[in-house]
């Protein structure tokens, strides 16, 4: 099993490497959803450079809802991508693999739709198709995700760590509120400081506006400390995700949980849920939400 | 011109006979397995032949939502279950999963429409489906105009849009706000509606938001009466009305509304839209707008204050029958009304013709000081004809 995180920056790249990162994810705002940091082509190939010379890998998460003005584009970013030759491709909108098909590059993409990936028949139906891996659903309790695992035929990743996002709009709602209640909406837009709170609930929930619409995310993070040596007998790919955190969050957790992976440390594992538990919990993991009920 | 099929929702056996009597040409029901809408009454396999094979006999379709996205543990049955509902003559199953896409495909001769969970909402993945041979995308909610000809341009597969009735705020099939906020999954039928719930909004500790106002997210419902042209012109195949939820009423409204534009359109004759906007209002009971199809959603497009409205008319009775000789209506009671209120009879043509009650009699000619038990059999003069499946309104 790799871990796979996403730097906030190409020059702590080497650090996270050091702390025993394998893949690194970074993307482009324009093509891709909840980044912790928008790399441009330039920083996406100096990455490259600094990956291949520490012998890691680059993924790129190209996981935009494709509008059909956005094909042109996302058609030359691939083209890119094919002559950076990155080692994978996250999307979450089939038009992206129509368009890598027609490159030929569907063999390194990722699918990562985040809530469709949900029982061991998706590995079957999508290693039919060429791509190279894909991401289970964050709903998807440890016990399903073992069993996906066991009948899996391509790479399967989860998010294993970070927030969580749950929700995406194409509506611009923060703009839209703030129109109507008063009259500056603007600082408001592309604003990561943002909570919701909902009126019964004591949560409050990360949220914020892009150009491809309006996020919110869960209140706390996941982590999966206690789990990741069950996981790593079957996962392919291990996901550390930073939005809202910065880059020592990052290192910090990237050596835990390679300090896990070492059977001296395993007892630490209850240690790190601990620390954690003020902002953090195992989302899903253990927790079967139900099924057709109302 | 190619004349597009009319979609309704069918909540039970009864709702379906009234979208047909009132126009659609096609119906959508849940079944009892793998689909998502666990309120509405869904149907069982018997209810789906005695559906379709009242669809059939009318030359109108019947389609199945088998659009759940499935667990481990939700598998068992699918393939029997996708035989019966192919053995009840249903006309095409809607999809969200590809195990419940492939096992269709391998065990059935279904045919396979790509639900509006899974948020198609360009043309290459529409094509992706196309060549998965499927013959039909319901495509998503977001979509303008525009970017439904761009699809109309770029692909064979049939175009299914929503026309009317509640929305998604979020890409359908993307959202586990429920799953998270009261853990029943979104994608399994659970959805809690939590978009539609009250929120304040903080930039981190200072609330933005009066106490008066929250922050809300909630979208109006779609109505498209000034767009129909327009998807006709584009060449939608088929145009859906949303709410297997909703009342008889709302659906013969919004249905009969819908067909006569489509018909007057597409038999060029002179279309009068304020007359249709008109008729549509009286089956609201949330606000409108028209979502996204003139392009991104404005504060118009969103629901504020829970501003709501009821409708501006109520439905209080259901014609079973009408004699004559007598003059005399039998109707079912479905909400209160009195001796002296002005009605308004609706009907599958269209027609609107009103009166005044005069005597309320129940079936033993006892006379009722008012009809105010649901569901009662009751007598009724009505000075010109009525037929079985009018709807009385009360004008107010």
């Amino acid at each position: 099993m790799k871990i796979a995180v996403t730097p906030f920056s190409v020059s702590s790249i080497e650090k996270l490497s050091k702390e025993g990162a394998d893949i690194f994810i970074l993307g482009n705002e324009k093509y891709a959803n909840r980044l912790v940091n928008s790399f441009s082509t330039i920083e996406i190939t100096e990455a490259r450079n600094v990956i291949k010379e520490l012998g890691k890998e680059l993924y790129i998460n190209l996981n935009l809802m494709l509008h059909n003005r956005d094909i042109e584009e996302v058609t030359k970013f691939l083209t890119f991508l094919q002559e950076l030759d990155v080692d994978g491709i996250f999307f979450g909108d089939l038009g992206v693999y129509m368009i890598a098909k027609k490159l030929g590059i569907e063999n390194v993409l990722i699918y990562n739709p985040e809530t469709l990936n949900t029982n061991y028949y998706d590995t079957h139906f999508w290693s039919k198709k060429g791509i190279k891996g894909l991401t289970i659903s964050k709903e998807i309790t440890l016990e399903d995700i073992n069993e996906i695992c066991t009948k899996k035929e391509l790479d399967v990743s989860i998010i294993g760590h970070g927030h969580l996002n749950m929700f995406h709009s194409r509506r611009p709602l923060i703009e839209n509120f703030f129109k109507y209640s008063r009259d500056e909406y603007e600082k408001f837009i592309n604003n990561r400081n943002l909570k919701i709170v909902e009126e019964i609930r004591n949560e409050s929930y990360p949220i914020f506006q892009d150009n491809h619409g309006t996020h919110i995310f869960r209140e706390k993070a996941l982590e999966s400390y206690q789990e990741i040596n069950t996981l790593k007998n079957n996962l392919d790919v291990f996901i550390i995700d930073g939005i809202f955190k910065d880059t020592n969050y990052l290192v910090e957790t990237v050596s835990n949980y390679k300090a896990l992976l070492e059977p001296k440390n395993q007892h630490k594992a209850a240690v790190f849920s601990k620390i954690y538990e003020r902002d953090h919990d195992s989302g899903f993991l253990y927790k079967k939400t139900v099924y057709d009920k109302y | 011109m190619k004349k597009p099929e009319l979609l309704a929702p069918a909540g039970n056996l009864e709702k379906l006979k009234i979208a047909f009597m009132y126009g659609a040409d096609a119906v959508f029901v849940g079944g009892k397995k793998f689909s998502l809408r666990a309120r509405a009454s869904n149907f069982d396999i018997p209810q789906i032949k005695e559906a379709c094979d009242f669809a059939h006999n009318l030359n109108k379709k019947v389609y199945v939502t088998t659009n759940i996205i499935p667990h481990n543990d939700n598998i068992e049955g699918l393939k029997d279950y996708l035989k019966d509902l192919e053995e009840a003559g249903v006309d095409a199953i809607i999809c969200a999963s590809p195990i419940i896409i492939d096992t269709a495909k391998e065990h059935t001769n279904l045919e396979v429409h790509i639900s509006t969970q899974l948020s198609n909402t360009n043309y290459e993945s529409v094509n992706f489906w196309y060549e998965e041979g499927i013959k039909r995308v319901v495509l998503a909610r977001e979509l303008n105009k525009e970017e439904l000809q761009e699809l109309r341009d770029n692909t064979e597969c049939d175009m299914e849009v929503f026309i009317h009735g509640g929305m998604c705020v979020s890409y359908s099939g993307r959202c586990t706000l429920s799953n998270n906020m009261t853990d029943r999954d979104a994608n399994r039928g659970g959805c809690a509606h939590s978009c539609r719930w009250n929120y304040d909004i903080y930039e981190d500790e200072s609330k933005l938001n009066d106490d008066e106002l929250h922050f809300a997210m909630s979208s109006k419902d779609l109505q498209t009466v000034k767009h129909i042209s327009d998807l006709i012109d584009i060449g939608v195949d088929s145009l859906k009305i949303e709410g297997r939820m909703k009342s008889i009423h709302y659906i013969a409204t919004v249905v009969s509304t819908y067909r006569k534009l489509i018909d007057n359109i597409c038999d060029d004759y002179e279309v009068d839209l304020p007359k249709y906007l008109l008729e549509i209002k009286k089956a609201e009971n949330r606000l409108t707008s028209h979502g996204f199809m003139d392009g991104m959603t404005t504060i118009n497009e969103q629901l504020y204050n829970m501003r709501s409205e009821n409708p501006t008319q109520e439905f209080v009775g259901l014609v079973h029958d009408y004699d004559e000789e007598t003059f005399i209506a039998t109707i079912e009671q479905r909400n209160h009304f009195l001796p002296g209120d002005e009605i308004e009879v609706f009907s599958p043509n269209f027609n609107h013709l009103q009166f005044k009650v005069e005597e309320i009699k129940d079936t033993e000619g006892n006379i009722l000081d008012a009809a105010r038990h649901p569901k009662q059999m009751l007598k009724l003069f009505i000075p010109f004809k009525v037929s079985k499946y009018d709807m009385l309104r009360k004008v107010k």
